[in-house]
């Protein structure tokens, strides 16, 4: 599972011309460590609702991949 | 003097005096189609304009060189420059003269049709809203909309008739964003419903004293946030469109007219419906039934007497991502002159950090192989961010309807 979050962050970062991710760890956050934008983080959670039928932003704002992770 | 604006993605910090001193240098140069990122250059050559009777017409700094080229005929009209010399001694001679100011802003929204339209303004379109006065004097704002729509034109002219200091805080990583809160003490924000979406706030900021949300529909859990964030402040929805301006301020999430709007707005059909009274300058005339026209927005009636009414969603075409009115449809255009595309769908789907976002669907030409990485750089070249599709999916066949029209 991890790895296919890691999979998926790393085509959100590739679209938006970042280099990909080698690996995530819980602490990281979404907008500061892996730079993503608002247009970003919406891609990540269509994406992650697409592969794991989970809507991440269900309960408010998630800043970290541990809090990702926790949902999954 | 005191700070006019603090942009630390440019690195650039101006103050008041500074702005006087370049706004009265002899050899100036005012560009009537500036295609900048630069907020300090992009307000300074406003002002120019506007002081000098030119006509100014924003760009959004990432409009794409094609766009920008199929608004303005070719993309060369950007670098071309009026010599102009202009003389001030004060801010307030500043104010005096642009209050004289008969020129044009023009500004692009997604029109109806796919390709961004321009809409002519006159300074008191904006004016209208701006509040001058001793209470307003010692306000701080924290920017986060683009300078180049209505919505930053209205905080920038309020701030500025005012000598308040803008401070940037878009395009920044969180704890910058809080950093610059923080240091500036910023009383004021203005913003999207989208950034305070996504403002990670770790201890409440109790100096900032009113907040405004616009662009967007809104919502209960956003509103509880913000009060938890900001527990000092007083929050106001700001109904405004690129053609008119402002029309209505709310607290909360409901909107009344003030009582000298009251017997100027109108719900039919659940529909609302402004007088063109309230409707300030225009290029091109907007559309009325026997004085009135039809915003297109839906609402839910709350109260009759007084009228108290919630806004609910756009009937027309666009939708709002983030903030800007998207058409889908300029999209999907877009996406069918890729090679290799036979048929292409672009949608709008609701989204909880964007409001809504847009999906794609593409049906490849026989023999072709399509890949969504190529696409999405195909389009990022010719598009807007806010208008890109988030997702390309490379389907057999695309849903019509029966009558061989591609399903929305």
């Amino acid at each position: 599972m991890q790895e296919k979050l890691l999979e998926i962050i790393n085509t959100v970062r590739t679209n938006a011309d970042m280099k990909p991710v080698d690996k995530i760890s819980s602490e990281m956050t979404l907008r500061d460590d892996l730079e993503l934008d608002s247009l970003n983080l919406a891609e990540l959670t269509v994406r992650i609702e697409d592969e794991f039928d989970i809507d991440i932003f269900e309960d408010g704002l998630v800043e970290t991949v541990g809090e990702i992770e926790g949902k999954l | 003097m005191s700070l006019f604006l603090v942009d630390s993605l440019n690195k650039n910090k101006v103050s008041y005096q500074i702005l006087l001193e370049d706004l009265s240098k002899e050899n100036n140069s005012f560009y009537p189609y500036l295609h900048s990122t630069d907020t300090y250059l992009i307000f300074k050559n406003l002002l120019i304009g506007l002081l000098s009777e030119n006509d100014v017409v924003l760009l959004d700094s990432d409009f794409s060189k094609e766009e920008v080229a199929k608004m303005l005929g070719n993309y060369d009209k950007t670098k071309s420059a009026i010599p102009v010399s202009l003389k001030f001694d004060s801010h307030q001679t500043i104010l005096d003269k642009l209050k004289e100011t008969k020129s044009n802003i023009g500004l692009f929204t997604s029109g109806t049709t796919g390709t961004p339209k321009l809409i002519n303004h006159n300074l008191n379109v904006f004016r209208k809203s701006v509040r001058i006065g001793e209470r307003y004097e010692n306000h701080i704002w924290g920017f986060a909309y683009n300078p180049t729509h209505m919505a930053g034109l209205q905080v920038f002219f309020q701030a500025f008739f005012n000598q308040n200091l803008i401070v940037k805080i878009f395009g920044l990583k969180n704890q910058e964003t809080l950093g610059l809160l923080n240091k500036y003490q910023i009383s004021h924000l203005s913003a999207t419903p989208t950034f305070y979406r996504l403002l990670s706030i770790n201890e409440p900021l109790d100096f900032v004293r009113r907040i405004t949300f616009g662009g967007e529909k809104s919502g209960e859990a956003l509103y509880g946030k913000m009060k938890k964030g900001f527990p000092n402040a007083k929050i106001n929805n700001i109904y405004a469109t690129t053609e008119f301006g402002t029309l209505f301020i709310s607290d909360g999430d409901a909107f009344k007219p003030s009582t000298e709007n009251k017997d100027l707005v109108k719900i039919e059909d659940n529909l609302l419906w402004v007088h063109k009274s309230l409707l300030g300058m225009n290029q091109d005339a907007p559309v009325l039934v026997a004085d009135w026209y039809c915003t297109n927005d839906k609402v839910e009636v709350l109260s009759n007497n007084p009228l108290k009414f919630k806004f609910l969603s756009r009937v027309s075409s666009t939708v709002n991502i983030g903030g800007y009115n998207v058409d889908p449809k300029e999209t999907e255009d877009v996406l069918l002159t890729y090679p290799g595309v036979k048929i292409a769908r672009v949608f709008a789907k609701a989204n909880r950090v964007l409001g809504n976002m847009l999906r794609a669907e593409a049906v490849a030409e026989t023999g072709v192989e399509l890949s969504e990485k190529e696409m999405l750089d195909f389009l990022k070249s010719k598009l807007q961010a806010h208008k890109l599709p988030r997702i390309i999916k490379i389907v057999d066949e695309v849903k019509l309807t029966r009558t061989g029209k591609i399903k929305q």
